[in-house]
């Protein structure tokens, strides 16, 4: 593979990593998780998800209320092969838990950054085009550390959470 | 030189920059040092190094305890010629001068950005890939303007300043 | 077109974005404004600009007298023909509307921003 082909590839599967942080934000969740494998393994905020159906509940459960913005950046994508590709990247999180922006006659207020995470994603090339096979984030940095957020506790509830009691 | 051309230096250039980081960030410092020219000119928080030997002290002096991460954005590369570049970008710091992610037990409690700073960078290619020849950093906006962090100091001490 | 003749596209217009942030920024307004057509339609913070004398005066209003720093993250361009595209993004802005920083000694603090 040339330089060239390996570009073609970065460029899509940060497009990719774009495009679901779009989705997400506006609560368009199944476009969201269109851009997943099937079978995709997904960790997140201690809670681990298998599939796409399982993450499209998620998704409704933890950021069907409040508001969410995933300011996604430093995306560093590593190409493995033709069809496989790792990507990198960091996301800064700001965050209402109980306002929704479509709602609110004003901007929200803000605060500031409530989340700032590693990203890591493992990227397969698909008939349909590349789809995020595994994921996983660390949260780095946050703001009010004891609150658990909507995912933190639905995942506990419905025993997602690897290593709970 | 047409587009094409210069959309793939653009895309190397700002590659560079993005790896440079995720390596800082988790303090692989030798990797990062790599991305440099061996004749580095490097200024940032009012600290001068030249050459990768000293910018890899630096580092290591300035992050090698707490947590960082730069958040960039807004890369803008123009292509000079085949082998030159100049790419300004900036990057919003998050960080802790006292905890290490890697040991601490969960996140650690932030308030919010840190520094926001302005980088220009001038870029050469070389046999092992497009590597920062230049770099300068004027910080625009500061948490704590009057509290020094590690590096300001080392560089301080060392006479760098 | 080909996937390929679209990232291009995609690519130049993501730069043309930050391009026009990074004039702002330095207060190169008429080269900002340059990067609008003559005819654009311009709507942000509640107000509507038409064309490129009226942006370049909304922008000499908004950011002459402070510092800003618009941080462009998240673009999504997506290329509609050969001559066209759509582009969203989010936008992290820090604003210190009464302080140049070419004016200071030494950088501003954050708390005296607007974000």
């Amino acid at each position: 593979m040339d330089r060239e082909q390996e570009r073609g590839i970065e460029w899509e599967c940060q497009k990719i990593m774009r495009r679901y942080y779009y989705h997400v934000d506006r609560r368009e969740f199944e476009k969201a998780a269109d851009l997943f494998t099937v079978d995709v393994d997904w960790l997140s905020h201690g809670v681990k998800l298998d599939g796409r159906d399982e993450l499209v509940k998620a998704l409704y459960a933890s950021l069907g209320d409040g508001t969410i913005r995933h300011v996604l950046t430093n995306s560093v994508t590593t190409v493995v092969d033709e069809d496989h590709a790792i990507c990198r990247s960091y996301n800064t999180l700001y965050y209402s838990a109980d306002a929704e922006y479509e709602e609110a006659d004003d901007p929200l207020a803000l605060e500031g950054p409530h989340r700032l995470l590693d990203s890591y994603a493992e990227l397969t090339r698909m008939p349909e085009g590349w789809r995020i096979s595994k994921r996983r984030s660390l949260i780095v940095f946050r703001r009010d550390p004891d609150e658990p957020v909507r995912l933190e506790s639905w995942g506990k509830s419905k025993g997602k959470v690897p290593g709970q009691a | 030189m047409n587009r094409e051309e210069e959309r793939a230096i653009e895309w190397d250039c700002q590659k560079t920059m993005r790896q440079y980081y995720d390596y800082v960030d988790h303090r692989d410092f030798d990797s990062a040092a790599n991305l440099f020219t061996e004749d580095i000119d490097w200024m940032s928080h009012g600290v001068a190094l030249h050459g990768r030997k000293e910018l890899r002290d630096g580092l290591q002096a300035a992050l090698g305890e707490g947590t960082i991460r730069h958040v960039l954005s807004n890369t803008v590369v123009n292509v000079i010629d085949e082998d030159n570049a100049e790419l300004d970008e900036y990057h919003t710091l998050y960080y802790s001068a006292d905890q290490e992610y890697e040991t601490v037990d969960g996140p650690i409690a932030f308030e919010g950005p840190h520094r926001i700073i302005d980088c220009f960078a001038a870029l050469r290619r070389t046999p092992e890939g497009w590597r920062i020849a230049k770099r300068r950093a004027p910080i625009i906006f500061r948490h704590d303007p009057n509290e020094p962090v590690r590096l300001e100091t080392w560089g301080k001490k060392e006479g760098k300043t | 077109m080909n996937r390929n003749e679209e990232r291009a596209i995609e690519w130049d217009c993501e730069q043309l974005l930050r391009r026009y942030y990074n004039f702002v920024h330095g207060r190169e307004f008429s080269k900002a404004v340059a990067l609008f057509t003559p005819d654009a339609d311009w709507h942000a913070l509640g107000v509507d600009l038409k064309g490129r004398e009226a942006i370049l005066e909304g922008l000499r209003s908004g950011f002459a007298a402070g510092t800003v720093r618009h941080t462009v993250t998240g673009t999504v361009v997506t290329v509609i023909d050969a001559e066209n595209a759509e582009s969203v993004y989010c936008n992290s802005v820090y604003n210190a509307p009464d302080i140049r920083i070419e004016d200071r000694e030494t950088p501003i603090a954050m708390e005296e921003t607007r974000r």
